[in-house]
């Protein structure tokens, strides 16, 4: 395989798992700018983890995601009280911090950042990760769980007073999302082999929500196969030069007016799945 | 046996007084009526019964149990629920998932069985609360349609369905807010049918309505409410006679009906 394509494979993966964390907390309405915060302390932690400590790759890399998911938590109680535009500004606060504080942490590199980390990620741990991802969420998203989650973004009044419990499955989900950003953070760390504070700003949350928002949100194919997608394309529009990003900005900009729900959404999936497993069984 | 006592209510917004001193009891098994102009406060009760508004004094008991400071899903789980004025159904979801959602549900199991049963054979937890919620969804008429997607539902629909995913909470008390609200005539038969049904599954209805006619025939007891003060209170015969309700409803002869 060429190293111009195994680049490539590497980026796109990298880029669904983020545009996935942004997923999971949208999917139960809340959005959360504060992805890149979350990727960069899993980033960090695992990059310290294999190269000060030595550890395993997939360990350091769970750590990571496990320390974010943990900070998720913590910070998903105060982001339950806010909702919309309010939260959006609470966690963009999140991520900005966190990245400042990485960017003054002398013990993580500081300004210079954090180089020599060893190039473990590749293609069959990445993937390998991502089809798990897809598998353990596509079995929550057909079950109780992903019903109640579906009914807190579509009314999150009703869902309450039919029982469900809100503060236990938002923070779940803002706490999901916040583990798998952590994740990414760590297969990046792993892959760029250089991190400084600059790589986990606001246009990288930006970036990978419009992968999410673009690809669908409806179903987790959306995230998946719009991140696919979108890192693709300024690879085709390549011939254009200079006006490749600009032909970007229009495919995006067409895509929102005929597909405002995404390019993916539940009825393209069920029409999908319907001609390929014919007919469901509860159906 | 009292179902739900309400003992001093009073809420107020800011400046405004909705619910007034209210005293309130339901006895088990009953269809009770809460009537009363636009802004009477019957929705405001409502919502302190659910939990979703705290008063500023008073006490509500559910069962002989005390629900101050208890969270709205917490009444859900010991037996209160409701319907909306408003239609609030999860409307890109289907309606059949309407009803699964509101069905309690013993999540550790089914997470344990999620984990260990092989992806293509439904756990038991999932087949008993489908056939629930279908058997719901057929009292209330709506089982053909159960695939549909909620908010492609017709109007009238909309309301049934939204009374299937209530009782899938198997409540003790039900609220309803209106359930014939912008129905006509025909549309409110079957809709007071499934009201008297329901009370034969057990379980108290409190419903609001302003439709006199409706609530006198399916109602055993009604409470009038207006600017959040109960005026009145009995069976329907008397309440249709008592001059307070009249002019509450009426308004003074100066100054004319204005609903």
């Amino acid at each position: 395989m060429s190293y111009y394509l195994q680049t490539l494979l590497l980026t796109i993966g990298i880029n669904m798992i983020l545009a996935f964390s942004f997923y999971v907390p949208f999917s139960a309405g809340m959005i959360s700018l504060g992805q890149a915060g979350f990727m960069a302390i899993g980033a960090y932690t695992a990059a310290m983890l294999t190269l000060k400590l030595g550890l395993p790759f997939l360990w350091a890399v769970l750590a990571g995601g496990c320390l974010s998911g943990l900070i998720g938590i913590v910070t998903g109680f105060p982001a339950l009280r806010i909702r919309g535009v309010y939260l959006m500004l609470m966690t963009l606060g999140l991520g900005e911090a966190i990245r400042v504080f990485l960017l003054n942490f002398e013990y993580v590199g500081g300004v210079s950042g954090l180089s020599g980390i060893p190039p473990k990620t590749n293609l069959t741990n990445l993937y390998a990760f991502i089809f798990l991802l897809v598998v353990i969420f596509s079995r929550i998203n057909a079950s109780q769980i992903g019903r109640i989650i579906e009914a807190i973004r579509e009314n999150e009044e009703a869902a309450q007073g039919m029982g469900i419990n809100l503060t236990k499955y938002k923070v779940l989900t803002f706490a999901g999302g916040a583990f798998i950003a952590g994740m990414g953070g760590g297969f990046y760390a792993h892959y760029a082999r250089f991190i400084e504070s600059a790589n986990f700003g606001i246009g990288q949350t930006l970036e990978l929500m419009i992968f999410a928002i673009f690809g669908g949100t409806e179903t987790l194919w959306g995230p998946i196969l719009g991140t696919a997608f979108l890192t693709l394309l300024p690879e085709w529009l390549r011939p254009l030069q200079e006006w490749r990003m600009f032909m970007y900005g229009l495919v995006l900009l067409a895509m929102m007016v005929l597909r405002p729900k995404g390019v993916i959404d539940k009825s393209l999936v069920r029409g999908v799945a319907h001609k390929f497993c014919g007919q469901k069984k509860n159906d | 046996m009292k179902t739900l006592v309400m003992t001093d209510v009073t809420k107020a917004f800011g400046g405004v007084t909705a619910v007034s001193n209210v005293r309130l009891e339901v006895e088990e098994g009953r269809i009770h009526g809460l009537v009363g102009p636009n802004g009477a406060g019957k929705t405001t009760l409502f919502n302190l019964i659910t939990g979703v508004l705290t008063p500023n004094s008073g006490s509500i008991q559910f069962q002989g149990r005390n629900l101050d400071g208890l969270k709205p899903h917490k009444r859900t789980a010991l037996g209160i629920c409701r319907t909306y004025q408003n239609i609030k159904l999860f409307k890109s979801a289907t309606v059949l998932d309407n009803v699964m959602v509101a069905m309690p549900y013993r999540m550790r199991s089914a997470i344990l069985q999620l984990a260990i049963k092989s992806p293509f054979r439904e756990i038991r937890e999932e087949k008993e609360v489908r056939e629930r919620a279908g058997a719901l969804l057929d009292f209330v008429g709506l089982y053909e349609k159960r695939n549909h997607v909620a908010s492609a539902l017709p109007f009238g629909d909309q309301r049934r369905l939204e009374i299937a995913r209530a009782l899938a909470t198997k409540p003790r008390l039900l609220l309803l807010d209106e359930p014939c609200a912008g129905m006509n005539q025909a549309e409110k038969e079957p809709m007071v049918r499934l009201i008297r049904e329901i009370r034969e599954r057990q379980a108290t209805v409190i419903v609001i309505e302003h439709d006199m006619g409706m609530i006198c025939q399916i109602c055993d007891v009604i409470t009038v409410l207006n600017f959040g003060v109960v005026i009145a209170q009995g069976l329907p015969d008397s309440i249709q006679k008592d001059p307070l309700v009249i002019e509450a409803y009426l308004g003074d002869e100066k100054l004319g009906y204005d609903e």
